[in-house]
Order: structure tokens, then C-alpha cells, then sequence
């Protein structure tokens, strides 16, 4: 038996290896993540300078060994500023994955085994996310809360789950229909139950991948909401924001709207790889 | 063969008082209700089990023995199928009126079932220990404390080991923990050897009849009164069809449960059943003891069906078969359903329905001309 999985895995990791992108992506993907458990635990200590101060270097000077990313009008140096939106910008999107998952895997796999009528107005409630375009939706809704980063997120969290429920849904009506709910229904099983151990576990798998391939997406709309100015508030760094603040300089000083976009880019493209590494893996192992 | 027939309006004189009815179907009708008509799938079908016997049900694909089954159990799909009339009495209690809260006490603890396929029928993400122990602690919870009865085995001791405050719980203690005891028994009474590695496989790495045995070990491992069988053999080979088929019946004496058998084959029906019901499109026609029912074929449907079991010698070149089709159920018919099929059909036939009558105590037949 253990055996069997170590092999399942060990047949996953080489699959998974052998694909370049996926590796390329992982590599991106857990440098990020790295990066940003770092600069939150170890705060301004680990950065170069202190991304806040004024004056650290030059205004306007070019990158170079000294400052990687160049300096802003300021003088603040951008290196620094862009590692220290690292955290926000991943903890925030893994906290919106984190409960799109939870949320609609409950509410897709409940809909889909109760059927009928609560399925209906579960799946139109649904569809009426749905039909709202995700980015407009999450722009009212944190324009009306006010600009901030929780703001953002319970914006985010409103529009993020439907995708998720249908998908959940979806899956949860292939299992219902396998005998083992049935047999699970004759054992004396209520639906509550059966639905959290005997559904739930088959479908966290698909749900798990979509995720991956979601992550990048969420950065980016998580960028693009950022660059409206409804995240953190100046001073405070944000790619995003940062975009945004400095695009004014895209001809005398192409450097600070550049880098921080580069960043954004190379982060959603790392999580777009490594999810779709995973996806491949994972379905031509089965 | 205690068929209560007197609402029937035929005679029971041949029927002898038996308190020992598990269930007793009565005048049973399950319609399904489509856009392309009303399915008459259970015609008012009568069917009784009596303690530790194995009655089979054999008919035709459609003819209802598996709507019958999911009846028993309440598993019927709700919206397209509907009770129409009849009552299921279990030990005194209508099944029919108890709501959903109340048959979950049943099934499992009372009623168990086990179905075709075993493959799909185990969840593919739990290892077969945590499958077990999950029936188990079901039916744990559930016991109905008037019909709780001694386990078939001892019941351990289980005190959970007390949790340290200062321990931190990841890791939920699994089901099979908890019920080690009893998993490992009620796999070593459906006799799969080596349990203790069985618990830590998933379904898949076991073979059918492995599996099927998982199946009758959860189902049986707290004694229900009855055990369905939805063609536990059907998906399963041949020499582990018979192996599976003896266990059930070794079982069914050793845990004191009745077995309702659905099958399509004949073959099967007669190696192990102690009573055979025919069912003909929605109806029980005959329903006899097993060697009655092969020596003594009184329904010209089963006389049918005896007729075609092949005979095995060289020299039978072609298949017998019954002539005809089987009725549309969406229609209603006034008459014998299996008259258009009838060599011996009467005009009477065509016209009046017939309904259930003793031949003997131990034989129920549903046609006036036998």
C-alpha cells in the first residue's frame, strides 16, 4: 500500500519534472513565496533599505549595483518597495483562493446531491455572480466599502467563489452518481454526511488544480484593482499601486513603472506555469 | 409462505400463521412518473420474508425487482418514482410512513444493502479499515434503542485514550482507530484472509469478490434483520461468483439475517435460495419454495423460463426462448399482462387481472388456469 503511493508520487514528480515550463514555473512560484514569508517575517530588516524613506539614494537614479530597481523621484529605492508588496499581494490572493475553495466546494457539492429546489436557487444565486462581471463587481463593491486592503479582499471574496461552486457542482454530480453514495445512503448516512465524507474528498483534487491555475489570475486582478488605488494607501507599497503612482515617469525615467509590471507579469506567468504543470501531470498520470 | 391475500379477495386457507415475517410487502405499487408517461413499475406486489431465509427475486430486466429492492430501503430516487398504495410492514412498523429522519434508523442498522458493482460502490479515496469503521460508527449512532440487539460479536471496550492538553491535534484520530477491533472482526467474518493489511488498501487494489466481501462485511457487520442483494454476483466472474454466493448463504445462518436476493439468473436463484419469486412486468406471478418452484412450474412464465435454462447436451441446436416482448408498462392493462405471450391464454385471461392464490402453503401463484 505505502508503497503504491510512493510510486503514485514518485510517477507524479517525474512526470512533473520532465516538463521544463512546470519546473520553470515551480521555481517562480516557490521563489515568490519564499521571498514573501521572508520579507513579512523579517520586515523592513531584510530589505536593502527602508522602502519608506526619502532620500536612501539619487532621485531618479537608474538602476544600478547599488539600487537594483533605480530610485523614485523621491529618492525611495524600488528595489526595496517591490519586495516589501511581496507578501500582500500573495497572501492576499491565497486568502481569496482559500475561501472561494471552501466556500463553493460546500455549496457546489451540497447543491448538486440535494438536487431540486435548493439546487436551483443555490446554482441561480450562483449564476447571478456569475453574470457580473468579476472585476466590475469587485471594483463596486470596494469602491463602496472605501479603498484598503481588507476592503479589497471581501470584494474579491464576494465575486471569487462562484467559479468555484459551479465547478464544484459540476464534479460533485459525476460522483452522486457513483454507487458508493448509494451504498453510503443505505449504511444509514444523512446527506450532511455524506456530502463532507464521501463527496467533498473526491472532488478536492480538481478543485486543487483549478486553484493553481487560478492563483495567477487572482494576483493579476489583485494588481489590477491596486493599480484603481482601492489596495493599501500611499506610502505604503503595492505593485499594482506602484504602476499606477509612477507611469507618470514612463519617459524620463522608464525604470520605476517598469519594474514593478515586470514583477506582477513574472509572478502571474510563474503560477500560470506551475499550475498548468500540475494539471498535465496529474492527467496523464490517470 | 405467509402471504396475507385477503385483501386480494383470494382464498389463504392454505396459509399457516407465522410470526416469524421479517417484511411483509403488501399489495406494493411504485409508479415513475416522466414526460413520456406513467411507468407502472410495481403493481400492486405482495412479497414476504421470513426469518433466516433467502428468498430470490428473478425476472426479466425492467420487470421491477430492483424498484422492489430500493423500495424496501426507501432508496427509490424520490421525484420521477411515487408509492402509490400498499404498505411495507417491517416488524410491525410501515416503512412507508416514516419519514427520513426516522428510516435512517433502518437502514444499515436494520435493513443493509449491498449493490452490483463493487467497485464503485467503495468510496475510492478511503482505505478499506476507515470504510468499514464509517458503517460501523453509522450504525453505532443510529441503533434504535427498541430494537437494539447483542452484537454478533463482543463488544469491545473502547475508551478512547485521553487526549493530552498539550498535544496538538492535526491529525484527526481516523474511524478505523477507534474501531480497530471490530473492523478486523467483521472482515475476518465475510473470511478475507490477512485483514490486518486489507484495512490499509484503497478498492482498487482489491479484486471484485475482495471487494464484494467488503461490501457484505460493512452491510453485515451489525446484524441487520435483512440484507438486499442487488445482483451481488452479476459484476463479479464466475468461480468467485459461486464462492461469494456460498458466503452469503453461510452468513446468513451465522448472523441470523434474511436475505432478499434480486437476480436476473436462474442459475444463481436456485443455488441459493430457500424461496424464489417470479416477477412479470411489475407483478410477483409465482412465488414458491425453491424445489417446488423447479419441479413443479405452475405459471406459464416460469414454465417459461425453466424452458430455457439450457440443458447442456450436444445436441440442443438452438436456444429456447419465449415468444413475444415484454409489455409497455406506461399502458394499463385490464387483463393478464403475460396473456399476449400465453400458449394457453383464454379470453378470460385478457379481460380479468388474475390475482394471488395458495396452491399450496408453500406455493403462491398468480394465473386461474394452472
Amino acid at each position: 500500500m505505502i508503497r503504491m503511493r510512493r510510486t503514485k508520487i514518485s510517477r507524479f514528480l517525474k512526470l512533473y519534472t520532465s516538463n521544463v515550463s512546470a519546473c520553470v514555473g515551480f521555481s517562480i512560484a516557490a521563489g515568490f513565496v519564499i521571498l514573501a514569508l521572508v520579507v513579512a517575517l523579517g520586515g523592513y530588516w531584510v530589505l536593502p533599505y527602508n522602502p519608506l524613506k526619502q532620500n536612501v539614494g539619487p532621485a531618479f537614479s537608474p538602476p544600478s549595483w547599488e539600487h537594483p530597481f533605480g530610485t523614485d523621484q523621491v529618492g525611495r529605492d524600488l528595489f526595496s518597495r517591490v519586495l516589501y508588496a511581496t507578501p500582500n499581494a500573495l497572501f492576499v490572493s491565497a486568502v481569496i483562493i482559500g475561501w472561494a475553495m471552501i466556500i463553493g466546494m460546500l455549496l457546489g457539492s451540497f447543491s448538486a446531491y440535494h438536487g431540486g429546489r435548493v439546487d436551483e436557487i443555490l446554482m441561480r444565486v450562483t449564476d447571478l455572480f456569475l453574470a457580473l462581471p468579476g472585476l466590475i463587481l469587485a471594483i463596486a463593491i470596494s469602491v463602496a466599502l472605501g479603498p484598503g486592503l481588507n476592503n479589497m479582499m471581501y470584494a474579491l471574496m464576494v465575486g471569487w467563489w462562484p467559479a468555484y461552486a459551479r465547478m464544484a457542482r459540476g464534479e460533485a454530480l459525476r460522483i452522486s452518481r457513483y454507487d458508493f453514495i448509494e451504498a453510503a445512503r443505505a449504511a444509514g448516512l444523512g446527506s450532511g454526511k455524506i456530502v463532507l465524507n464521501h463527496v467533498i474528498p473526491n472532488l478536492v483534487t480538481t478543485i486543487m488544480i483549478y486553484a493553481t491555475v487560478d492563483f495567477g489570475q487572482v494576483i493579476m486582478v489583485y494588481a489590477g484593482l491596486s493599480y484603481l488605488g482601492l489596495s493599501v494607501q500611499p506610502p505604503m507599497p503595492d505593485w499594482g499601486a506602484m504602476v499606477n503612482y509612477y507611469q507618470g515617469y514612463v519617459v524620463s525615467a522608464p525604470w520605476l513603472p517598469l519594474f514593478p509590471g515586470l514583477v506582477i507579469a513574472i509572478v502571474v506567468v510563474g503560477f500560470g506555469l506551475l499550475g498548468d504543470g500540475i494539471r498535465d501531470a496529474i492527467e496523464s498520470q490517470t | 409462505m405467509p402471504l396475507n391475500l385477503k385483501h386480494n379477495g383470494a382464498t389463504d386457507e392454505g396459509a399457516k400463521p407465522n410470526k416469524d415475517i421479517i417484511v411483509d410487502v403488501q399489495d406494493l405499487s411504485v409508479v415513475y412518473k416522466s414526460r413520456m408517461g406513467v411507468v407502472r413499475a410495481l403493481d400492486a406486489v405482495s412479497l414476504s420474508i421470513e426469518n433466516n431465509k433467502l428468498v430470490a427475486v428473478v425476472g426479466e430486466s425492467g420487470c421491477g425487482k430492483s424498484t422492489l429492492a430500493l423500495s424496501i430501503i426507501r432508496l427509490l430516487p424520490m421525484p420521477p418514482a411515487e408509492f402509490t398504495g400498499g404498505k411495507i410492514m417491517y416488524r410491525g412498523v410501515d416503512l412507508l410512513d416514516l419519514d427520513e429522519d426516522n428510516m435512517l434508523s433502518y437502514r444499515g442498522t436494520e435493513i443493509a444493502m449491498i449493490f452490483q458493482e463493487p467497485l464503485s460502490s467503495l468510496n475510492p479515496v478511503y482505505r478499506m479499515g476507515d470504510q468499514v469503521a464509517e458503517a460501523i460508527a453509522v450504525r453505532e449512532s443510529r441503533v434504535q434503542p427498541s430494537l437494539k440487539k447483542a452484537y454478533f460479536y463482543d463488544k469491545p471496550s473502547i475508551s478512547p485514550p485521553p487526549r493530552s492538553k498539550f498535544t496538538l491535534n492535526i491529525k484527526r484520530r481516523s474511524l478505523f482507530s477507534e474501531y480497530e477491533d471490530r473492523v478486523i472482526e467483521a472482515l475476518k467474518l465475510v473470511r478475507i484472509p490477512d485483514p490486518e493489511h486489507v484495512v490499509r488498501r484503497y478498492a482498487f487494489e482489491l479484486s471484485g469478490g475482495m471487494r464484494q466481501r467488503v461490501m457484505i462485511a460493512m452491510a453485515l457487520s451489525e446484524k441487520p434483520s435483512l440484507l438486499i442483494a442487488d445482483e451481488p454476483t452479476s459484476a463479479i466472474d464466475v468461480t468467485t461468483q459461486a464462492q461469494v454466493l456460498k458466503l452469503m448463504k453461510n452468513l446468513m445462518d451465522e448472523v441470523k439475517t434474511s436475505i432478499l436476493l434480486i437476480t436476473h439468473d436462474l442459475a444463481v436463484a436456485s443455488q441459493v435460495a430457500d424461496q424464489i419469486a417470479v416477477m412479470y412486468a411489475g407483478d410477483v406471478v409465482e412465488f414458491a419454495d425453491v424445489y417446488e418452484l423447479f419441479s413443479h412450474p405452475l405459471h406459464p412464465y416460469t414454465k417459461g423460463l425453466v424452458a430455457c435454462i439450457p440443458s447442456g447436451f450436444k445436441d440442443e441446436r438452438t436456444l429456447t426462448s419465449i415468444p413475444g416482448v415484454v409489455p409497455d408498462l406506461r399502458t394499463v392493462y385490464s387483463g393478464c399482462k403475460f396473456a399476449p405471450r400465453c400458449s394457453s391464454a383464454t379470453s378470460i385471461c385478457r379481460q380479468k387481472k388474475p390475482g394471488l392464490r395458495y396452491v399450496s402453503p408453500t406455493h403462491v401463484l398468480a394465473c386461474d388456469l394452472a
